[in-house]
């Protein structure tokens, strides 16, 4: 009996390690920004409904730049001695041709039915991470002197915010080789870069994940959304962090809410990504008294889309 | 002249030895106390350190120039840890401290005491980048008196050191006295 206190802290002690687990951890990737790409030639063009476009050709630049390999490579080991280790661009292109190869050849033994995939699923099948890093970088010429300017922006997916950054311009050099100069400028930036990444990851424990949640509706849906918008404002002020979010865009058939803070944590102490987070909502609307069917669709771990009318 | 008595000789030999002890040991306790209130400057000594390194120039103050010197170590560590340091252009960028979160005074005392004990784990991370215990610059501070005179004070004495600064913020992470950048996930 007398013992018990001691086995209650323990239990408590025991119970918050275990359940308080970790945070749902974003990914990262590096990619060449469109500046540099465009510099250097790694574009695609195409007819877009008379306009032309140009997209990134990220296969062409990772096979024939061998000094993005470098700065890749280089910043993926420094990331990776921090514990964060990186996606690699490279790779991950890879292993979509793979797999968009092998799907195409599967079929069922049963019926010979091929593996489903609908148009959003190949949209939705790109190289992707929660913060992308974008890379870009010149080289300055000043008479026989070559200096190299260097700009990493971490870039948060699904809010869009430039939530981490390095830039800076190294010292000018008679000799020394572009190699030499860019693997300098990735050491000397990396701090820079990770402090206020670290900053972001701060905030994010401090004050929750930062999301977005798009409400949609399907074009045979005959409802009020901007009459629901305020019931959804009511659901978002009672479950974000300290009620934080902005109503952005309000119409008959869509609503935009940015800068919603969601916690971390459920009350199970379970991490939670924003669809564990919106889970609820889309509960919420589809039962009495609001009787709004919807289905959710989610990217990665900061963006939920709410269709209105049906699954 | 009389010589002492043998007893005596001894006993002035000891007292001699104990004062000296007693000045050197307070000397460092000085030099201790004026690390901890920050009471030394840092600065970039050129980008030429090997990566993970950070080749650093330290201004201690105090009578001794050996304590300085000595003292210059710690001072370049704290410094890396909690002051970090200004560019000056291109060829130095600046550094941040790695200290990244709120720290106690008794958190502070727990860890730190320790660790920048004479023969603490300081020194693992820090060696003298020149010859001469690595003394770049001797300077001898002077101040007025009341009788306007002026009176030798204090060394202001420059070394040159150099950090290993990634493993001194592997080894701090791993004590949990800084945050790493994966902490939480």
């Amino acid at each position: 009996m007398r013992n018990y206190p001691i086995v209650f802290v323990l239990w408590c002690l025991l119970s918050t390690t275990l359940f308080y687990g970790q945070a749902k951890k974003p990914t990262l990737m590096v990619v060449p920004s469109d500046a540099w790409c465009n510099q250097n030639g790694y574009m695609l063009e195409f007819d877009n409904q008379g306009i032309l476009t140009k997209v990134p050709d990220y296969t062409k630049a990772m096979q024939e730049n061998t000094d993005l390999l470098l700065v890749i490579s280089t910043l993926n080991g420094l990331m990776a001695e921090r514990d964060f280790p990186l996606k690699n661009l490279e790779t991950v292109l890879k292993g979509l041709t793979n797999d968009r190869g092998l799907n195409a050849m599967r079929t069922s033994r049963d019926t010979g039915a091929s593996v489903a995939e609908s148009p959003v699923d190949q949209i939705i099948k790109t190289a992707k991470a929660d913060i992308i890093l974008q890379l870009t970088w010149t080289v300055n010429k000043l008479g026989p002197k070559t200096s190299v300017t260097y700009n990493l922006q971490g870039l948060d997916s699904y809010t869009y915010k430039q939530v981490a950054t390095a830039t800076g311009t190294g010292a000018p050099s008679f000799s020394v080789e572009l190699p030499v100069l860019l693997e300098e400028a990735v050491q000397e930036n990396i701090e820079d870069f990770t402090y206020t990444l670290q900053e972001h990851f701060d905030d994010m424990f401090a004050n929750g994940r930062e999301v977005i949640l798009q409400i949609l509706t399907w074009d045979d849906w005959y409802g009020d959304l901007e009459e629901l918008s305020f019931e959804i404002e009511d659901w978002l002020d009672a479950n974000t962090i300290e009620g934080r979010f902005s109503t952005t865009d309000v119409t008959d058939t869509y609503a935009l809410f940015e800068q919603v803070r969601m916690p971390l944590f459920n009350e199970r102490g379970r991490a939670m990504a924003a669809r564990n987070f919106f889970r609820d909502l889309s509960k919420t609307l589809s039962a009495p008294p609001y009787n709004q069917p919807n289905k959710m669709a989610t990217e990665g771990l900061g963006k939920v889309s709410i269709i209105l009318g049906g699954k | 002249m009389n010589a002492l008595p043998l007893p005596q000789n001894i006993l002035c030999c000891l007292a001699l030895c104990c004062f000296l002890t007693a000045s050197g040991q307070k000397k460092q306790r000085l030099a201790d106390k004026d690390t901890y209130d920050w009471v030394y400057d840092i600065e970039c000594y050129g980008g030429t350190a090997k990566n993970g390194y950070k080749l650093v120039k330290v201004w201690t103050y105090s009578k001794e120039k050996s304590v300085a010197t000595t003292q210059a170590k710690k001072n370049a560590v704290h410094g890396i840890i909690f002051k970090g340091y200004a560019g000056e252009g291109r060829g130095c960028r600046a550094s941040r401290p790695l200290m990244n979160r709120e720290m106690t005074e008794e958190e502070y005392q727990a860890f730190f005491k320790d660790f920048f004990g004479d023969d603490g784990p300081y020194n693992r991370f820090v060696t003298y980048a020149t010859d001469h215990k690595g003394i770049a610059d001797v300077q001898k501070l002077v101040r007025n008196k009341k009788d306007r005179k002026e009176k030798f004070y204090q060394y202001k004495i420059g070394v040159v050191v150099s950090v290993a600064s990634d493993d001194l913020r592997k080894f701090l992470e791993k004590e949990d006295i800084i945050n790493s950048l994966a902490k939480g996930f």
